[in-house]
């Protein structure tokens, strides 16, 4: 059997020994062998930092978030061969969309994040602050890119979405990384990175790859490098928990699989569209990707009086997942990712029915299409029924990760929000409700447990992503039981692979690392018109002091009929008292048209050599009571 | 001048250009700061 490789130190290696078979989820096929025996797991971690991280620092956020659409772009020409491997995993077309599109997709949402950065190495981190009477000594906040390494310890539900939304953001930040995906999927995950190391695209020691155990890899991480984890609770402790990581404060960030929930509201009834709505929800989070999604719904939490509604309408739904070989274009939900999956679903699902009952699907009697029940990693959807949630904490700490879903009562949304909460923190949460009260009652009663929550009705259905789609520009992770991290988010997941630094020294000094103007800074004037000179010529502190402008009556009057502003604090001259305004006062927007305006005054030949092409913008506005003379 | 951010070519035949952004005070017959803003221009490059 061929052995899978291993990406370190720039080259494909494989490893000693007879390692793990992989297996075809379908049918049980052999389709490699992963072992990482005999590697050196320290040379990684110094190939990344001393080849790796310095070449991306070099790099601008521009330049990375292009390399990083270069790279997007490239895997999607390649994508219909990530698929075919895909199908090996057990997945759907549709699941490996989400794992194959969906991870592309991030690479895509970071490239353009760099235009909320500066085409610098580095950024700043907020406003400058005033820290001294005379203006003289600032603050400002600064993120430089991290020296170490991101090392990403994966799931093995999502190969491919899972490496390429962390590595998406740690590249942007200018940091490398090692991928350690979960063994039993990391066929899929090498195929992926052989064909961005055939790209050439990320400069070298940018990616490497470890398909099988990750060795002693963590005992030689330092403060410098960021550990990321994805996978179940239990793992995330034993790993987290080294010695070595707590002597060493090495970053750690944790996203654990957690006891999600859906709310459906107490104003939903079967006639309304949202009814429809929750329904479809639940079937698609407990059967996609075979249930098997650190977001899945795993609680579904319905009012008293409605709960044998509930139960008709889902068992209906899910009567028509159709569950077989996902080739075959019938199948709706394919196999897990392996036969101990089924294996360790199952016997989850034995201790919740210890206090549930099952009340739809059976584990051993379905049908599949196209495949071989026994060879393959099959299970029905299930699901259970405990109408005693306050009285059973199995239910809300038991992960059956799997097609499999427990619906609760409820009766007031204060009970709703408590049950939430006994899951002890989660991904995500979502409640389908009309209601704007009952919605804004649970979004702020369950927030502290969550770390998002997706608020459903007809309004935006259509375009939801859904309940189980953690998006780039959104944070994914959750206090508590859900790992207590957070990843992605746009701006800020970038930021996790920086330092933050409080910077403190004059305005000049500052302005002078840091590119940018703080007010009390050192201004320059020059004999020529800054805005005759052209992008590059222009420096920090280039100053123009303008003529001077004596404000009368007349122009406030006329401002106020050329812009139809006539407030009083601009017009009446006699009924002031009692108001802000001891006399009229010139309009604000006023104030800033003549300073455009004398910007440009007094310099004819400014109009025909000018090298502003057009006003952009305005940001910042402050103004003060102007009064005319 | 406070800050310039570079912009990149959408298409080749584009002009060159960045996005400057000035920080504006203006002051009335006292000395007294009036009015505080960015105002952000589009300038051309050189190349």
């Amino acid at each position: 059997m061929q052995k899978l490789e291993n990406y370190i130190t720039g080259q494909w290696i494989t490893g000693d020994g007879n390692g793990q078979l992989l297996v075809n989820a379908v049918n049980g096929d052999g389709i490699a062998v992963a072992t990482t025996k005999g590697l050196d797991f320290k040379s990684m971690l110094e190939y990344g930092r001393s080849v790796g991280g310095p070449a991306l620092r070099k790099m601008t956020f521009h330049e990375r978030g292009r390399m990083l659409r270069a790279l997007a772009l490239h895997l999607l020409e390649h994508k219909e061969k990530f698929y075919r491997v895909s199908y090996k995993t057990g997945a759907t077309r549709l699941d490996s969309w989400i794992d194959i599109e969906g991870g592309v997709g991030n690479l895509f949402a970071n490239a353009s994040l760099r235009r909320k950065f500066p085409n610098e190495s580095f950024c700043l981190d907020g406003e400058s602050h005033n820290l001294s009477k005379g203006g003289t000594f600032i603050g400002q906040h600064i993120l430089v890119s991290k020296e170490g390494v991101a090392v990403h310890i994966n799931a093995y539900n999502f190969p491919i979405w899972g490496m390429l939304e962390k590595i998406a953001v740690n590249l942007l930040a200018g940091v490398p990384a090692i991928v350690k995906p979960a063994s039993i999927t990391s066929f899929l995950t090498e195929v992926v990175v052989k064909e961005i190391d055939a790209s050439g695209i990320l400069p070298k020691g940018a990616l490497q790859l470890i398909c099988g155990s990750a060795g002693d890899l963590l005992d030689h991480t330092t403060s410098q490098d960021v550990i990321t984890f994805t996978g179940s609770a239990s793992t995330g402790l034993m790993l987290r928990s080294q010695k070595h990581l707590l002597e060493e404060n090495v970053p750690f960030n944790t996203e654990a699989d957690s006891l999600n929930c859906i709310i459906l509201g107490t104003d939903v009834t079967p006639e309304m569209p949202e009814w429809d709505i929750f329904i479809k929800e639940v079937r698609k989070e407990m059967t996609v990707k075979a249930g098997q999604k650190c977001t899945a719904i795993r609680r579904i939490f319905v009012p008293e009086n409605k709960l044998e509604d509930v139960h008709i309408a889902l068992g209906r739904a899910l009567s028509q997942t159709t569950i077989g070989n996902p080739e075959n274009e019938k199948v709706r939900m394919g196999a897990m990712a392996a036969k101990s999956q089924v294996e360790d679903v199952k016997k989850h699902v034995h201790e919740l029915l210890k206090t549930s009952k099952l009340i739809y699907g059976d584990m051993e009697n379905f049908d599949v299409i196209d495949a071989d029940k026994i060879k393959g990693a099959f299970l029905s959807p299930l699901l259970l029924l405990n109408e005693n949630p306050f009285d059973s904490n199995d239910v809300h700490t038991i992960e059956a990760f799997g097609p499999v879903s427990t619906l609760m009562p409820y009766n007031k949304i204060d009970d709703a929000i408590e049950l939430a909460k006994k899951g002890k923190g989660s991904l995500v949460s979502s409640i389908v409700t009309a209601d704007n009260k009952i919605a804004k009652n649970y979004v702020l009663g369950a927030s502290t447990y969550h770390g998002r929550i997706l608020v459903l009705n007809n309004e935006c259905a259509k375009e939801s992503t859904g309940h189980g789609s953690p998006l780039p520009l959104l944070t994914h992770g959750g206090p508590g039981r859900a790992g207590g991290g957070e990843e992605m988010g746009g701006v800020r997941g970038v930021k996790h692979y920086m330092q933050r630094v409080a910077l403190q020294g004059s305005p000049s000094m500052l302005a002078a690392i840091t590119n940018v103007y703080h007010a009390g800074g050192k201004q320059t004037e020059h004999d020529k018109h800054p805005f005759k000179k052209y992008f590059e010529e222009l420096n920090i502190g280039d100053t123009l002091i303008t003529a001077k402008r004596t404000i009368t009556e007349a122009d406030i009057v006329n401002f106020a009929n050329l812009s139809w502003d006539h407030f009083y604090a601009h017009t009446d001259h006699t009924s002031l008292e009692g108001t802000l305004f001891e006399k009229p006062v010139a309009h604000g927007y006023f104030i800033m048209s003549a300073a455009a305006g004398l910007f440009e005054m007094r310099r004819k030949d400014l109009y025909y050599s000018t090298m502003v092409l057009m006003n952009y913008a305005l940001q910042n506005l402050f103004m003060q009571a102007a009064q005319s003379e | 001048m406070k800050e310039k951010i570079d912009q990149e070519k959408k298409e080749t035949d584009e002009v060159a250009k960045g996005i400057v952004k000035w920080y504006v005070e203006v002051y009335d017959e006292t000395n007294e700061t009036v009015a505080v803003s960015t105002i952000l221009t589009m300038v051309k490059k050189l190349g």
